[in-house]
């Protein structure tokens, strides 16, 4: 928020400019010499937030009482008066610095260790030379001249541990006095672009404005050491990454800013590891595409989980997919669940589901009759294809049955509401359903009456549901059809207007949360969660995909923005 | 557990200050300052298979009972013609020809309890009545040590033990000792306890947190650079073993060390699971031991295992083992009598499909606070049980 | 000359800061600067007065208020601590607060064995709602209480089958004393309790099981009901003694004065323990200002935490400082056992210092750019270590965690 309204602050002498980028022949980064282990280049961003700026949408959000509230704050006024201070010296304030520097490109190489570092800018260096200038007066003393300026190249200063250099349209910092001098005065060195993997990965991320690449060689060693997932839900959330990523020699990050469609797309890439460090199980267990969905997304759905990961694969090569420690409690587990289930997890459960997960949520609506929990959670579903179907609707039953015993158990030895079991048919397929049965004179039901816990066999697939709603939806849900993800092995929608909407309707738990977190009055708080559930409009679209194969992974998010309806509440 | 502790007040009361106390204690752990014997208790949760950890390969009934289960000959790990080791417990036979391992059998309690919530707090609070277990043997014997900063210490991320709860101690618990550390900006903290108050609650109050930096420091630099972690597996069990093993060598004084490994619970298809827990208890143990050797500590510490209750004889149609009664603890250390301590009890007297017990674990009990602890264990116990051989 | 006189300014005992300070932190939890100095400006009568009975409206309690629905209906029962917590931390009127506290280490009931967080907030706002009033009151609905039946198994006492729990613990813990009473007197009071059950969730009275017929408790015969009972014990004058020596230890010194307790005691009895009355008697004494009292007690952790955060006026995060409190050793709902927190020296040890230092000073959010570490001392703050904190720390939240730090800071 800080970020939006700095913007802001200075966002007309932004707009008076218009945004001219210029093409840009040789990546400044050239200038960078050769060995370095991080890399981040900016690639005219500036223009770019320009023009989201310029947009109604940009110009809605600076607009945006959060915005105007900021601008209000002690903070906003201190950033205000910085503003008025630097402006006093180069006449455009804190945005000419921001534009003079960033309009361009910038390229930051990391040597060895952070404390080795060399930044690049492609600046206005009269508006540089004036700020230096005038950076210079303030600081007397504190800046040498290590070199006059000469035709070897611009003058070299140091400030502190800095050094730098500026001519007209080049700056140079370093924290290395030699790495300084190397890019004031070229010699025609091999520059970072020539390394061989910051190449590749260039190549990968395309035109993306932001750049960024990491040597994992270096830095990935702390992965390494993490070593593998400590537990189940671990490993198969991470996937292959956790086992490729220690072992890729480098990762490199493309920003790009789709300024039409207001789409933010952030993509992540490890290289392969070496092919002998590829392990068959976790190809086995993590890799592979996901197959169209035999369900249309129900009304009301905030956001679904799509996940290729073969359970049967982990099971079978845990003791290479999971690190030592979480072996005893996948032992548990097995023990549990074949009490529970009467199954063999192994020999008679894994061999008859199928690979795909699909974690749904929807907004529960809530009946006129119903008194809803203070907090009111919104209803999730685990998807689960099932082979030879003919054979579970008992199992299904008795599990089901079960897990009704054992809540209950322990809701009669606390004196619990108990939990009542029942079954009912819609559209022919019969839910096994539950509700917690309440004689409590109190009018404030709990928390736990959010749930209906149900489980049914819908189409060829296990549902395993929080409520038995959602079990009806995704009945209904059935003819309909989700699409392919070409390529993708795990996949994550989300859908913020239903988000927003279920967040809404939790305002004052949100609220009473915010108060107890923050020691904040109750007005406060209302203030903090209403700013937070605007914004939230201004979200469009969030989509996480990951692909891993051949060793090759990536990870995508997209982040689409909007210009949103007029208010509604 | 459902404690209803009322009489804790009352008794705690009653206690005379420690100063005031047995002499007896002068004797063996808590005298010589904090280069005293250590007790480390490794519990195994939700009810060892007794049977299949020192098993009795040399039984033909043993094979009969369990026809999916049982070891055959070559696999176990031998100890005589009748006795063998888990195959998983490969480790140990190191131990074992060392003189260094003991196995006491045949160990339980009369009218034994087959809930694991029970039977766990019969063990820890040694108490037969359920309106006395609220206060655990070693918390007992502990109250009435001299005070140590950290008299004992439950690495565990669970709840205290409550074996280790007694009527005035205070024993801590935590998941990792590095938790003991002070975050940053130790000088500063030091330098505001430093000079000495004429005030007396001050006084109290500066001491205390004068030891606890003290105690900190001496953890810390116990811990620091992990100095021989990586001879020990990844276990979580095996990485506080680890951390153990650096304070008593750092010879931080406490006196108990209590550690966990769960997972026992075995009703069914227990062939993988228990062998696990067996290759992460033996392995971790062997390195704890060797550890212990190396750094010349073994005379002075003794680890023992006990677990609420052993499994039945037969195995059952899922391919595990129910809740059964008497069980084989095992004990290790520099200065144990080590060995097979009683005999195996007979698989042709069982009780409801459970070996019978022949040694009461108080007795065991009553001989490490008697013989390696230095406790009166009539006081701790409420009364006289025979001692055994192992110490 | 009674120790309970009125407290008079004098040149040994001097209504200043430090007097002002010591009264907010024994009658609450601590203040800032500025309302300490309005403090002194107030005098001493005037300021108990307004921690009795602070004037005008509480917009922060007024919002707490408005979450409690939504506190009372989840499931987590950090919800209810944060919830507690945050009250200590920013409601005006402290003492009702700090009572609150007093009586749930009282009736010390755990969470853990009651497994509700509804019947624990109901207990609570009982402490909350009838502490400053009349003692009888309060032990009435305590004993119907569904969470204190369930804590001391009065559920499983039925006519011909007492529980004695309730019964014990009412005399031995709740109003008499140990050695005030029989083992007889409880057999027979235990009686009088029977049928006192919960029905769905709420207390429910069972004749078919309530035992009627005659018991002789505490020298009474007579078809004695459990309202009876309660009433007979405060009737004694041991129950009087007893409160009295644990509200003197709770408010003024952790050590025995008998005559003091004696005298305490009486005044409770005769003035039907009324809690405003008495509290107006003993924070307004000479003895409570006496030097003897002063910084006399050792902190909880929650005197320990709400005090730093009200005297530095920062901000406390409360969700964050349930887990913390537990590492210092005050689980809030889930007292030790039934005495509640032993209290004083016994809250002190390595790991619970630790946790004192480390995590105290880093729950407090944001240190507002008033606040006066200083301040949280006042006077007892030795100069010298202050000198050599202020030279040595880095910045003003590292001198308030050195502050914090001292022994000083964990006296109230």
């Amino acid at each position: 928020m800080r970020a939006l309204a700095l913007v802001s602050l200075v966002s007309i002498s932004v707009l008076a400019q218009d945004a001219k980028p210029k093409p840009v022949a040789v990546p400044i980064a050239s200038r960078l010499p050769a060995g370095a282990t991080a890399l981040l280049e900016f690639r005219g961003v500036a223009g770019k937030l320009r023009a989201l700026l310029a947009s109604p949408l940009g110009q809605q959000l600076l607009a945006h009482d959060a915005v105007q509230a900021f601008r209000a704050s002690d903070q906003g006024r201190k950033l205000l008066m910085g503003d008025a201070f630097v402006r006093g010296i180069n006449g455009t304030g804190i945005m000419g610095v921001l534009d003079a520097l960033a309009s361009k490109d910038i390229a930051i190489a990391v040597y060895d260790t952070p404390q080795k570092a060399l930044a690049v800018a492609r600046v206005d260096g009269v508006e540089i030379k004036k700020l230096i200038a005038a950076a210079t007066l303030f600081a007397k003393g504190q800046i040498q001249i290590v070199e006059p300026e000469s035709d070897a190249g611009p003058a070299l200063y140091r400030a502190g541990p800095i050094y730098y250099s500026v001519d007209n349209e080049l700056l140079v910092v370093s924290t290395v006095e030699a790495l300084a001098r190397q890019v004031r005065a070229p010699t025609g060195r091999a520059s970072v672009l020539g390394q061989a993997n910051i190449a590749q990965a260039r190549r990968h991320a395309g035109d993306a404005d932001v750049f960024a690449y990491v040597d994992l060689e270096t830095y990935g060693k702390n992965l390494a050491q993490n070593g593998k997932p400590k537990d189940l839900a671990q490993a198969l959330l991470l996937g292959a990454f956790a086992y490729y990523v220690p072992q890729a020699p480098w990762a490199g990050v493309g920003l790009r800013i789709d300024a039409d469609e207001n789409g933010w797309n952030l993509d992540v890439n490890a290289n392969s590891p070496a092919p002998e460090k590829r392990q068959q199980p976790v190809e086995d267990a993590f890799c592979g595409t996901l197959p169209t969905l035999p369900f249309r997304l129900p009304e009301r759905t905030l956001g679904v989980v799509r996940m290729r990961r073969s359970l049967r694969s982990v099971w079978a090569h845990r003791e290479a997919l999971i690190a030592d420690v979480g072996i005893p409690k996948l032992i548990e587990f097995e023990s549990n669940f074949s009490n529970i289930t009467y199954m063999s997890f192994v020999e008679e459960f894994l061999p008859n589901v199928g690979e795909e997960f699909v974690l749904i949520g929807t907004r529960r609506l809530w009946k006129a009759d119903e008194t809803a929990p203070a907090i009111r959670m919104p209803q999730g579903a685990i998807l689960w294809p099932i082979r030879n179907k003919k054979n579970w609707a008992t199992k299904v039953q008795l599990t089901f049955n079960q897990f009704v015993s054992i809540i209950n158990f322990n809701q009669g030895q606390n004196g619990g509401d108990p939990l009542l079991a029942s079954s009912v048919t819609h559209k022919d397929v019969v839910i096994h359903t539950s509700r917690y049965h309440r004689e409590d004179a109190d009018k404030r039901p709990p928390f736990y009456m959010n749930f209906t816990p149900s489980v049914a066999i819908v189409n060829d697939h296990l549902v395993v549901a929080s409520t038995v709603d959602i079990v009806r939806e995704l009945i209904d849900a059935q003819n309909g059809e989700t699409a392919a993800l070409g390529g993708v092995n795990a996949g994550v929608w989300l859908e913020p207007g239903e988000i927003r909407l279920a967040l809404q309707e939790n305002r004052e738990t949100l609220v009473a949360q915010s108060m107890l977190e923050d020691g904040s009055s109750r007005a406060n708080a209302e203030q903090k969660i209403d700013v937070a559930l605007e914004l939230a409009r201004y979200v469009r679209d969030v989509r996480v995909t990951t692909k891993a194969a051949d060793g090759k992974l990536s990870v995508s998010l997209r982040l689409a923005l909007q210009t949103p309806e007029k208010r509604t509440r | 557990m459902k404690l209803n502790r009322r009489s804790f007040l009352k008794s705690s009361l009653a206690i005379p200050a420690a100063a005031t106390l047995p002499s007896l204690f002068a004797r063996a752990l808590y005298a010589g300052e904090e280069r005293s014997r250590v007790l480390v208790l490794v519990q195994l949760d939700g009810g060892n298979d007794g049977l299949n950890t020192l098993v009795p390969y040399g039984d033909d009934l043993y094979h009969k009972a369990r026809p999916s289960l049982a070891f055959k000959d070559n696999a176990v790990v031998k100890l005589d013609e009748y006795h063998g080791l888990h195959p998983s417990l490969g480790k140990w036979r190191e131990i074992w020809d060392a003189g260094n391992l003991g196995v006491i059998q045949g160990v339980g309690y009369p009218n034994p309890s087959l809930s694991h919530f029970t039977s766990t707090d019969v063990w820890h609070t040694a108490a037969s009545e359920p309106q006395a277990r609220w206060s655990g043997w070693l918390g007992r014997a502990l109250d009435r040590a001299p005070k140590r900063e950290i008299p004992a210490l439950h690495l565990d991320p669970g709840p205290l033990s409550l074996a280790l709860i007694g009527e005035r101690v205070v024993v801590p618990s935590v998941a990792d000792a590095e938790r003991f550390a002070v975050r940053g900006a130790k000088e500063l903290l030091e330098l505001a306890v430093e000079r000495p108050r004429a005030d007396t609650e001050a006084e109290f109050v500066r001491r205390s947190a004068d030891q606890a930096y003290r105690t900190a420091t001496r953890i810390e630099t116990a811990l620091k650079g992990g100095k021989g972690r990586e001879r020990y597996p990844q276990s979580e069990l095996s990485q506080r073993l680890w951390q153990v093993a650096r304070m008593i060598q750092s010879n931080l004084g406490a006196h108990v060390y209590a550690v966990r490994l769960s997972g026992f619970d075995t009703h069914s298809r227990q062939g993988n699971i228990h062998s696990e827990l067996m290759r992460l208890l033996g392995d971790g143990l062997a390195a704890f031991q060797q550890d212990l050797n190396a750094n010349g500590l073994a005379d002075r510490v003794m680890t023992v295992t006990y677990s609420e209750f052993g499994r039945r004889v037969y195995e059952n149609r899922s391919l595990g083992t129910d809740h059964g009664k008497a069980a084989p603890m095992f004990v290790m250390g520099g200065s144990i009598k080590g060995g097979l301590h009683g005999k195996h009890p007979k698989l042709d007297k069982l009780s409801d499909g459970s070996l019978q017990h022949h040694t009461d674990f108080r007795q065991v009990y009553a001989t490490l606070l008697d013989r390696w602890i230095g406790a009166d264990s009539k006081a701790v116990l409420g009364q006289k049980y025979s001692p055994l051989a192992f110490v | 000359m009674s120790l309970l006189r009125p407290y008079q300014p004098s040149a040994e005992q001097p209504w200043d800061q430090d007097a002002a300070l010591h009264l907010w932190r024994r009658a609450g939890f601590g203040a800032g600067p500025e309302q300490v100095a309005a403090t002194v400006k107030m005098g001493p009568a005037r300021a108990v007065e307004q921690l009795i009975a602070p004037p005008g409206d509480d917009p922060a309690e007024e919002g707490l208020e408005s979450i409690y629905d939504n506190i009372y209906g989840s499931s987590d029962p950090d919800n209810l601590r944060a919830w507690l917590i945050t009250r200590m931390t920013r409601c005006q009127h402290q003492l009702r607060e700090k009572l609150a506290l007093f009586w749930h280490s009282h009736f010390a009931t755990s969470i853990l064995k009651v497994r509700k967080v509804d019947w624990m907030a109901r207990q609570y706002r009982l402490f909350l709602d009838l502490g400053l009033g009349k003692f009888d009151a309060l032990l009435g609905e305590i004993t119907r209480d569904p969470a204190m039946i369930r804590w001391l198994d009065n559920e499983t006492n039925s006519k011909g089958q007492a529980n004695e729990n309730y019964a014990r613990e009412l005399f031995e813990l709740f109003t008499l004393g140990e050695g005030n009473y029989t083992e007889k007197d409880i057999r027979e009071a235990a009686r009088a309790f029977t049928g006192w059950h919960i029905l769905r969730g709420r207390y429910h009275f069972s004749s078919l099981l309530h035992d009627s017929g005659t018991k002789t408790v505490l020298g009474k015969t007579g078809p004695l009901s459990g309202e009876d009972v309660c009433r007979m014990a405060l009737e004694q004058d041991a129950c009087g003694r007893f409160l009295a020596r644990k509200l003197l230890a709770f408010f003024v010194t952790p050590k025995p004065l008998p005559k003091v307790e004696q005298e305490l005691g009486a005044l409770m009895n005769k003035n039907g323990y009324d809690m405003t009355a008495t509290l107006r008697v003993v924070l307004g004494s000479s003895l409570f200002f006496g030097a003897d009292a002063r910084r006399a007690i050792v902190k909880s952790p929650l005197e320990f935490v709400v005090g730093a955060a009200r005297c530095l006026d920062s901000k406390l995060n409360a969700k964050a400082a349930v887990p913390a409190l537990r590492s210092m050793g005050q689980d809030l709902l889930a007292p030790p056992n039934v005495a509640g927190w032993p209290g004083h020296r016994e809250w002190i040890n390595t790991a619970t210092w630790l946790s004192r230092v480390n995590a105290g000073a880093r729950l407090l959010r944001a240190l507002p750019a008033s606040a006066r570490p200083e301040h949280l001392l006042g006077s007892a703050l030795p100069a010298q270590e202050y000198q050599v904190l202020t030279k040595r720390a880095t910045g003003r939240a590292a001198l308030a965690r050195a502050i914090l730090a001292l022994p000083e800071a964990h006296l109230a």
